[in-house]
């Protein structure tokens, strides 16, 4: 864990205080006040107050430009780009078609107006979506040891495709009310090695190749709330059914129902808190028939690079008779920014996730059931690499460790390494 | 050929006294650009001149200016309009901002205040309160005010409407508030048609460089660039809270967790 954290604070110098963001902007504003009509000044505005995430500032002083030259095809499509961003679509796309209609802007330019135009026009019609084709692969490190202080090792090692999407359809409200679908479907081919150790006289199998897919679906209906007070609240109700397959014996299959509550008291705070329900009874090889849930939490943007959060979470997955068959709880703090350094033109973002614990799971031995509790750790790191509008690599590394009893038998544990290497295509 | 909007033409034809600044009040801003001619108790001004709390600003048929606030807000000021200053402190912690619009089109732009303190805009119809964002603002007969980005609170007559969609608008008239969708054409402020009020096509300048990381093509669908603000785009991305109970590492569930036939 030493070296973890190690690598954690080394990877997060820019967490830099608001206080000397504030005053970089400040700096740079005070500079652009005092000379209105230096451009290089005021495109070191624009650049400071964008990369803090000041977008209506960065955008009025871009507009400031167009009075004075009205003519500017690249000044508009940097307007285009911002208004992009707040969501402003009609404006992000009069200023794009306006920028293509300059005939100043290069062939990626050209490009990249006419894509944010079509985006946009998508938008105002009512309909915002993405579908994600990924490729990569994973490679994840089983330990746990096993009684009378032995330890078992394995790796499984897979190549994966995935296909991710979402479409939200704007309900035509001014609360921004709508219906948002979203789906996921996977599939893994994975080779898994055979257990180092005395495994077979656990059943375990050989070293095999094997091939697993796991979907998700779902519908939420997302409404706005007309509070006064603060930034914004809503209220997301959704229905959800996800199946994967774990075990040639056993498949997962739920579907379920969740209401969550967000609540935004500033652009720069969030606080959320969600209970679900699932129905498990369809699956195949489980104990539980269903399932229920919670989390609540909430973050805070530093900047517009930088925030940071905190959860709670809990599940409770009951037999159908109502006897507890597993139990889950855990907080989180997590990390999630944009680094100042773009390696190769990329936009460089990672997720740092630390969360802690406790579980009750029944589990099946060779012979009867058998109630396991003990704690438990994780820690993810994910990096995001944006290439363009259109492509990303991701890179992840996850580390699981529980600590457990067994009646009888105390002490024991597992510690499970996973990496992630992935593509995605955006269309 | 260009059209004025019926909503200026009544604005320009009801007419409005002008009154000059008091000469000892608190620069709160300057203008930063010009097209045409911006007013101040019947004076032109200039690029560069200073604005003071009490100022009544007054753009001509084709006039076009922009207030740069000391808050970092801004206001692009349309033809035929009239604002005056009515409040602006500003300090670390917030402050406030207080503009009287009595006609015209206007498009207001959100500094620190915004995000931290109060912004109002006040027109003969409707007191309007702006949290974060953009809005476009038309004062006639009626008064239009529509989101272009942020959160938007109208008042009138005792009603209150929020809009966090942009591109909806709250539209009072004195007797009721409303909220529809794209209520009032604001091309006009978005200096497309060139010089404002004519054909007179625009020049193409020096090149401003606003490229940051934010604002290039890698950021268009990158999450943490995009600010919605009140607007939440999030759906059930996963199936309540994702969370799995965990086995205990073994058997065949690679590094997925399930309750159930895992082994010891």
């Amino acid at each position: 864990m030493k070296h973890l954290f190690a690598a954690l604070l080394l990877s997060t110098p820019v967490l830099a205080s608001g206080a000397a963001k504030a005053d970089g902007l400040d700096a740079a504003f005070a500079t652009r006040y005092a000379n209105p009509e230096d451009v290089f000044i005021l495109g070191d505005y624009i650049r400071t107050a964008t990369s803090q995430g000041q977008y209506d500032q960065a955008i009025s002083s871009i507009e400031e430009h167009l009075v004075r030259f009205a003519d500017d095809g690249e000044a508009r499509l940097a307007a285009a780009r911002l208004y992009a961003n707040v969501g402003s679509w009609e404006l992000a796309k009069s200023q794009a078609d306006e920028a293509l209609a300059s005939g100043q802007l290069s062939g990626p330019e050209t490009a990249e107006a006419t894509e944010i135009s079509r985006r946009a026009g998508q938008a105002i019609a009512g309909f915002e979506w993405y579908v994600d084709a990924t490729v990569g692969m994973r490679v994840t490190d089983i330990n746990v040891d096993i009684p009378f202080n032995s330890w078992k090792d394995r790796t499984v090692t897979g190549a994966y495709g995935e296909l991710a999407g979402a479409l939200r359809y704007d309900l035509g409200t001014p609360l921004g009310n709508a219906i948002v679908l979203a789906g996921r479907f996977g599939v893994t081919r994975e080779f898994q090695d055979a257990f180092r150790g005395y495994a077979s006289w656990y059943g375990k199998p050989d070293g095999k190749i094997v091939n697993a897919v796991d979907g998700h679906a779902s519908a939420t209906f997302d409404i706005g709330l007309p509070v006064e007070m603060i930034d914004a609240a809503r209220l997301q109700l959704g229905v959800f059914t996800d199946y994967s397959t774990l075990h040639p014996d056993i498949r997962f299959r739920s579907v379920g129902g969740v209401v969550r509550g967000v609540v935004m008291p500033t652009v720069d705070t969030r606080f959320y808190a969600e209970y679900s329900y699932e129905d498990l009874s369809s699956s195949s090889g489980l104990y539980s028939d269903h399932a229920e849930g919670w989390e609540f939490g909430g973050s805070l943007r530093l900047s517009q690079a930088h925030s940071i959060g905190a959860a709670a979470r809990g599940r409770y997955e009951y037999a159908a008779v109502g006897a507890m068959t597993g139990r889950i709880e855990e907080v989180e703090l997590s990390y999630s920014g944009r680094l100042p350094y773009m390696p190769f033109g990329t936009i460089w973002t990672q997720d740092v996730v630390l969360a802690a614990g406790t579980f009750y799971t029944v589990s099946l031995p060779p012979s009867l059931p058998e109630a396991f509790t003990g704690n438990h750790w994780r820690a993810e790191w994910t990096h995001r690499f944006q290439i363009d509008g259109h492509n990303r690599i991701e890179a992840g590394w996850e580390v699981t460790n529980t600590d457990f009893d067994q009646p009888g038998l105390s002490g024991r544990g597992s510690i499970i390494h996973a990496f992630s290497l992935g593509y995605t295509h955006r269309f | 050929m260009l059209r004025y909007p019926a909503i200026l033409v009544t604005a320009l034809l009801s007419g409005s006294i002008l009154l000059s600044s008091p000469s000892f009040a608190e620069t709160v801003g300057r203008i930063t650009a010009l097209q045409t001619s911006v007013s101040r108790g019947g004076q032109s001004l200039a690029e560069g001149s200073g604005i003071s709390l009490g100022d009544r600003l007054k753009s001509n048929a084709t006039g076009l200016g922009v207030i740069l606030f000391k808050d970092q807000s801004s206001a692009k000021i349309g033809p035929n309009s009239s604002l005056t200053i009515d409040d602006f402190v500003y300090g670390s912690g917030g402050g406030s901002t207080g503009i009287r619009m009595d006609r015209g089109i206007t498009r207001f732009f959100g500094g620190q205040i915004s995000k931290k303190g109060r912004m109002q805009i006040t027109t003969p119809h409707v007191v309007l309160a702006v949290r974060g964002g953009i809005i476009d603002l038309a004062v006639g007969s009626k008064t239009v005010a529509t989101l272009r980005a942020g959160k938007l609170t109208c008042s009138a007559n005792g009603t209150t409407k929020v809009i966090t969609k942009p591109g909806f608008s709250c539209v009072a008239d004195g007797n009721g508030l409303s909220t529809v969708q794209s209520a009032f054409n604001f091309s006009i402020l978005d200096s497309t048609n060139r010089v404002a009020g004519t054909s007179e096509p625009g020049t193409k300048g020096p090149d401003v460089d606003a490229k940051a990381p934010c604002s290039g093509a890698a950021a268009f669908l990158t999450d943490r660039c995009q600010s919605r603000n009140g607007q939440l785009p999030g759906g059930v991305e996963r199936g309540g809270t994702g969370l799995r109970v965990p086995g205990t590492g073994g058997g065949d569930t690679g590094n997925r967790f399930v309750t159930g036939p895992t082994s010891p």
